[in-house]
């Protein structure tokens, strides 16, 4: 099972923010699109960060009651790590929970093609054990 | 026979005796410093530390932020966090939690055994009970194939 085998399901669309825009514009983005990080992209191909929900509650011991004003730029990550469609999902898992990130772009030819999520991944396992558990359990009934 | 569908009690075991809980009266700045520190996404709330009162996670405090801009660092815990708490038995398959996960586009469930908190288990420990299962059952299979060959 590959990556490109998720983002087929759930689409290639990715929601992104410049990273001129301020912390609060950034919440009410996460809020209204129900996700829980945006790709930061000035212009909406190639990815200068990501920022999460993680990012912005790490940022009020920062900038207090400033908070809502800081630019995304100051807030987000600037190294981010990706994939590539052709991954496997058990890479991605290792990745996931290695670096403690729950979002992963998907980058091909230096272009963002889509996001995987844990949740996505943890999902797509399941379906996968279920599956093979099945297959087993068909291949011992045959085997009687 | 061999055990072979993950508990949540198993999740538990490798994770660890590391229950944290923050008190409603605590203040959003202080949640937010014990997140970043403690390196989790939510933490249970309870006034007593053992009794489950809400449980309250970075998305939370990203959200009011939209409402409450420069209010949001001194607000009480207990006026941003959820109330109804969805949790999880010991005893539950892993993978059932994982559906309510799933189901209720949430990160994070408390175990509770009756009224007593146990613990928490978020998504990453989950990924990461997957990630030993599939060890666990490469082996196996390995194993089968290597007997019968």
């Amino acid at each position: 099972m590959l990556v490109q085998d998720i983002l087929k399901r759930k689409g290639a669309a990715v929601k992104t923010i410049r990273s001129a825009d301020s912390a609060l514009a950034c919440a009410q983005h996460l809020k209204t699109e129900r996700v829980g990080a945006l790709v930061v992209s000035d212009d909406g191909r190639t990815i200068d960060g990501i920022i999460s929900e993680r990012d912005i509650a790490y940022g009020l011991p920062k900038y207090g009651i400033g908070l809502y004003d800081v630019p995304v730029r100051d807030l987000m990550t600037t190294i981010v790590i990706t994939c590539d469609p052709r991954d496997s999902i058990l890479q991605t898992m290792q990745i996931m929970t290695l670096r403690r990130i729950r979002h992963l772009p998907v980058v091909e030819g230096g272009r963002l093609v889509g996001i995987i999520t844990s949740g996505d991944v943890l999902k797509h396992r399941l379906e996968e054990v279920q599956l093979e558990a099945n297959v087993l359990r068909d291949a011992v009934i045959a085997g009687r | 026979m061999s055990k072979s569908v993950s508990k949540v009690s198993d999740v538990l075991e490798r994770k660890g005796d590391c229950l944290s809980t923050i008190k409603p009266t605590d203040t959003i700045a202080t949640l937010s410093r014990r997140l970043r520190d403690e390196q989790v996404g939510a933490l249970i709330v309870s006034a007593d530390g053992r009794g489950v009162d809400g449980i309250i996670s970075e998305r939370d405090i990203a959200y009011a932020l939209t409402t409450h801009l420069g209010e949001l660092h001194s607000l009480p815990v207990s006026s941003l966090m959820t109330k109804s708490v969805i949790s999880c038995a010991p005893s539950d398959k892993v993978s059932d939690a994982v559906r309510v996960l799933r189901d209720n586009r949430i990160r994070h469930l408390p175990v509770t055994d009756g009224k007593t908190l146990l613990g928490m288990i978020g998504m990453r420990d989950l990924l990461m009970q997957r990630l030993d299962d599939i060890r666990h059952s490469t082996k196996k299979v390995a194993n089968l194939v290597g007997t019968n060959a």
